[in-house]
């Protein structure tokens, strides 16, 4: 007890003493005023974004039941139009929905990707990650945890209070933790900072959206700075000169703020490069023709149905089937085409993923991916959301398929190009919905991530345990 | 002078800390490097890809065209011939100077599929994931690592003595400090800079070498990571002359980088998203589907205005009836009208929008590269960006070429579809083949981010001569 009583006396001395620094106040209302920038400049756009797709997808469905009287198969390809919802946690972790396309035709006979992406329209200059309260936050904050603990534990060497600090009965722990306890503090109230900011431009955006995304998004954070502290404690107590550990810290920050996110993304395009479009496109449409041997798959395949069918019925014409033989054809080639769509999409989502599997192995030389990871994964914003979301819709484009072929099936006979259906039957189709996994699920994806940022916060832990042995020279 | 430098040369080869950067510093250079040349390796790959596959689809073609009177596999239809099955690629050139700077290529495509019924080139296939921070491309480690790697090695050239309290000493012993301080920023930066250039050529070659007129671009970008190094070689030196310590330099130095290299960008982004707002892309869309509502009724009316503005396509009346007799166990129609004349509607209906979302883009884009004198980080990235060819204006340019190949497409397939006319063996012969897209953006457009490069390195080394006379204090 006496020796955390110490401690927190050590601490709140410490504290007292940041307080005073001049330039400690001037750092913190810089970030304190380029996150409040950031965080309210953004509000307008997504409010605008979200609104937009609400009014798009009732424009879409409005199309959908007023589309006239048609063949169903017509309709299967007029299609419908899904659109991306981002829960308001998505505010202040975008994650990839910048480059993710906005919007995903849903038809029949072919699966699209998303497209209308918000980073198509940015120039040049938008290249680099858009300034966002997470990327703000992820990035300055250790820069003020090193900017206001560089010289916390060395300067006192430095300037050679060391040694009478000691020699007052301090021990060398002691030291260390109450400084590392100061520096905790601050950080701890600079992510406080940020979480108010935070909870201000959610709340503008949706007044019932303070959820636990939000306070999963600020405990990552919190977890993250606290590397931060331990590192700059570390490097601090064992460094003689600070003109050295500044230096140091700094390209510890640079590597991981600007450097190891490209480079670990680009790892994996460089391990395992993507088609383009042009080849990815051409190899589907390849398979849905051709057999693998070369040979015109829907040419005897259609001859053979066609028998099947007049066998199955008793009858020699298609003319006088009665069943829609256009259904049974449709069900028959899209089940095909559907296989085909599968394996590939299944081939790329898993090359995205081996993509990923890089980015997360090199998440091991700095914090910043692991908590990045994480916190898109808490927002509704990774990779793994956006690949649930496609397969959501691509489960209602089957659905919508399905139902229409079946019901050039079971509704008309013969050939089954006659069949005109209107508004009640487009109508007795449901809206696509969306529904958000679950934050654990989401969470549960990340082993890697996670395995990587409880490693940096024990290498942190140690660091900091182990620096009073760094200070007993001077003692 | 001579004297001087060679003495600096020799305190930085002994300089272990300047071997550590400078080692750091050139395997980033290298793994920038090899992600450029891989890039384009792939893209070479892909292209041969989609060549291959455009052969063999002419292949079969072919071959269907001697097995007469097969309804799945008629080269004789037009529609299949200009669509799916026929369909030609085109692409934009890119040389071994790609591999510097990936550019809009990462967002734009430089492949594309032309067809009756293509409506311009689809964007590649990149995980999200790999693009949303930005590509580590070998312009990334000059733009944003290089001027670290400057600071790093000069930022106490001044303050660092004066912090010892060595610099009065100097100062009063050497008749020009200012040509001290020239001479020890001058080997770090010259070498920063030749690794920089033999890297870049390097890159170069080994992911295709060069073209014609490769030699002005090449020229363009050495002269760019010239101006760049000398321009934070330049600021370097002054905030060095300024402060009084080494940390404070450094400290000086990473302020002014994240305002030059990330904040300032960041803000014309915004500047030009808020100059030239993004349009709504929905509208293209609700147009393209407007136009296929109610198709039975819709389809008299968009076959009547192609015949309106070509009466001599009308059909026969035989072929009209031989096309809309259902085959057995095929589709209802043959009359491949049905399917043109309603996706053309549709496209032209969309094609407004894409017109103006295009424009738009060629102006937000002309207006960063405006806005590029204010940051010579950007002005770097659009110089490097033109010299590798990936600028948003080339691949814009492309976009544009795609669009010409798909009308002389359909001008050659449409007539045919519309007459409902059958492809012959001599039609097949003479059907277009799309040229590749080589041009390059004028020099005209390089003014800007010229001047964004050059005018604040003659901005630094005003400063440098104005902060002369504090080397004496």
């Amino acid at each position: 007890v006496r020796s955390a009583v110490s401690i927190g006396r050590l601490a709140a001395k410490e504290l007292r003493d940041l307080g005073r620094r001049p330039g400690t106040g001037v750092l913190v209302t810089a970030f304190a005023a380029l996150s409040a920038v950031v965080a309210l400049s953004h509000v307008p756009a997504f409010v605008s974004a979200e609104q937009w797709k609400v009014e798009a997808a009732a424009d879409v469905r409005e199309q959908w039941i007023t589309q006239g009287v048609r063949h169903p198969h017509s309709a299967a390809h007029f299609g419908v139009i899904a659109f991306r919802p981002r829960v308001p946690a998505a505010l202040i972790e975008p994650g990839v929905s910048d480059v993710v396309g906005q919007m995903l035709t849903l038809e029949t006979h072919t699966r699209g990707f998303p497209t209308a992406a918000p980073y198509e329209d940015r120039t040049m200059a938008g290249r680099a990650q858009p300034l966002s309260t997470s990327t703000v936050a992820l990035t300055f904050l250790p820069l003020l945890v090193i900017l206001i603990g560089y010289r916390l534990v060395g300067g006192e060497r430095e300037d050679g209070n060391l040694s009478l600090l000691l020699t007052t009965g301090t021990s060398a722990r002691r030291l260390v933790l109450g400084k590392t306890m100061a520096l905790a503090a601050v950080a701890t109230g600079l992510v406080a900072l940020t979480a108010v900011l935070d909870i201000a431009a959610v709340a503008t955006v949706e007044a019932g959206a303070i959820d636990g995304r939000l306070f999963g998004l600020h405990a990552l954070r919190l977890g993250y700075v606290l590397v931060w502290v331990g590192l700059t404690i570390a490097v601090s107590a064992r460094i003689r000169s600070s003109q050295v550990a500044l230096p140091l810290l700094l390209a510890l920050w640079i590597v991981n703020s600007f450097v190891l996110p490209r480079a670990a993304a680009s790892a994996g395009r460089l391990m395992a490069p993507e088609p383009s479009a042009e080849v990815f496109r051409a190899a589907i449409q390849r398979d849905m023709t051709y057999r693998p041997d070369g040979t015109l798959w829907v040419e005897d395949w259609s001859k053979q149905l066609v028998s099947e069918t007049l066998e199955r019925f008793g009858v020699q014409r298609i003319e006088d089937l009665p069943i829609g033989y256009a259904g049974v054809m449709l069900k028959g080639s899209d089940a095909r085409y559907e296989a085909v769509f599968e394996t590939h999409f299944t081939a790329l989502h898993d090359l995205h993923r081996r993509q990923e599997r890089w980015y997360h192995l090199l998440s091991v030389a700095g914090p910043m991916l692991a908590v990045r990871s994480l916190g898109q994964a808490v927002a509704g914003t990774d990779l793994t959301h956006v690949q649930h979301f496609s397969d959501a819709a691509e489960r209602y484009r089957r659905m919508f398929v399905e139902a229409t072929n079946h019901a050039i099936e079971t509704q008309s006979a013969g050939t089954g190009w006659d069949l005109r259906v209107g508004r009640e039957y487009w109508e007795s189709f449901p809206a696509f919905r969306y529904e958000f996994p679950t934050i654990g699920w989401a969470l549960a994806q990340h082993g890697m991530a996670w395995a990587v940022m409880s490693g940096w916060l024990l290498v942190a832990g140690i660091g900091v345990a182990t620096s009073h042995r760094h200070l007993r020279g001077t003692e | 002078v001579i004297d001087v430098l060679r003495n600096e040369w020799r305190l930085v080869r002994r300089d272990a800390g300047f071997r550590i950067l400078v080692a750091a510093y050139a395997l980033l250079l290298a793994y920038g490097a090899a992600v450029g040349i891989a890039q384009a390796r792939t893209r070479q790959a892909q292209i041969a890809e989609a060549t291959a596959d455009y052969h063999g689809r002419w292949a079969t073609l072919r071959e269907a065209a001697e097995v007469p009177g097969r309804v799945w596999a008629d080269w004789r239809s037009p529609s299949l011939v200009g669509g799916s099955s026929g369909a030609a690629i085109t692409w934009m050139e890119l040389d071994g100077l790609s591999a510097l700077s990936t550019g809009d290529a990462v967002r734009q495509p430089t492949l594309a599929r032309v067809s009756i019924y293509a409506a311009g080139a689809e964007p590649p296939l990149a995980n999200p994931l790999a693009i949303v921070g930005g590509v580590f491309d070998f312009t990334f480690v000059v733009v944003w690592l290089l001027p670290i790697a400057v600071a790093v090695a000069g930022h106490a050239v001044v303050s660092g003595d004066r912090q010892r309290g060595s610099w009065r000493l100097i100062a009063a012993t050497t008749p020009r400090p200012a040509r001290l301080v020239i001479a020890r920023l001058a080997w770090p930066s010259v070498t920063l800079a030749t690794l920089t250039i033999a890297g870049g050529v390097a890159a170069a070659t080994l992911a295709g070498g060069f073209t014609n007129g490769a030699a002005g671009r090449l020229l363009i970008w050495i002269v760019a990571v010239l101006g760049y190094t000398a321009f934070w070689a330049s600021v370097t030196a002054v905030v060095s002359i300024r402060t009084a310590q080494a940390p404070t330099s450094l400290l000086t130095l990473g302020l002014l980088w994240l305002v030059v290299v990330w904040l300032v960008p960041g803000l014309i982004d915004a500047a030009t998203m808020v100059v030239h707002p993004p349009p709504n892309r929905l509208q293209g869309h609700l147009a393209e589907r407007d136009a296929q509502r109610d198709p039975e009724v819709q389809l008299p009316k968009h076959l009547e205005a192609i015949y309106a503005q070509h009466p001599g396509w009308r059909p026969s009346a035989e072929a009209v009836a031989a096309a809309n007799t259902p085959v057995p166990g095929g589709p209802a129609s043959r009359d491949s009208r049905r399917v043109y004349a309603p996706a053309r509607a549709a496209a032209e209906a969309a094609a407004p929008f894409a017109r103006a979302e295009q424009a738009r883009r060629v102006q937000a884009a002309a207006l960063a590269e405006r806005l590029s004198v204010l940051s010579p980080a950007l002005a770097l990235q659009a110089l490097s960006d033109h010299a590798a060819g990936t600028s948003e204006t080339r691949l814009a340019g492309f976009r544009g070429h795609v669009v010409d190949a798909e009308e002389v497409w359909r001008a050659f397939f449409a007539p045919r579809i519309m007459q409902l006319r059958e492809m012959t063996r001599d039609d097949m012969r003479v059907v277009p083949t799309p040229t590749t897209y080589a041009a390059h953006v004028p020099a005209a457009a390089l003014i800007w981010p010229m001047l964004g490069l050059l005018g604040p390195l003659a901005a630094a080394i005003v400063l440098f001569g104005r902060a002369r006379p504090a080397l004496r204090a």
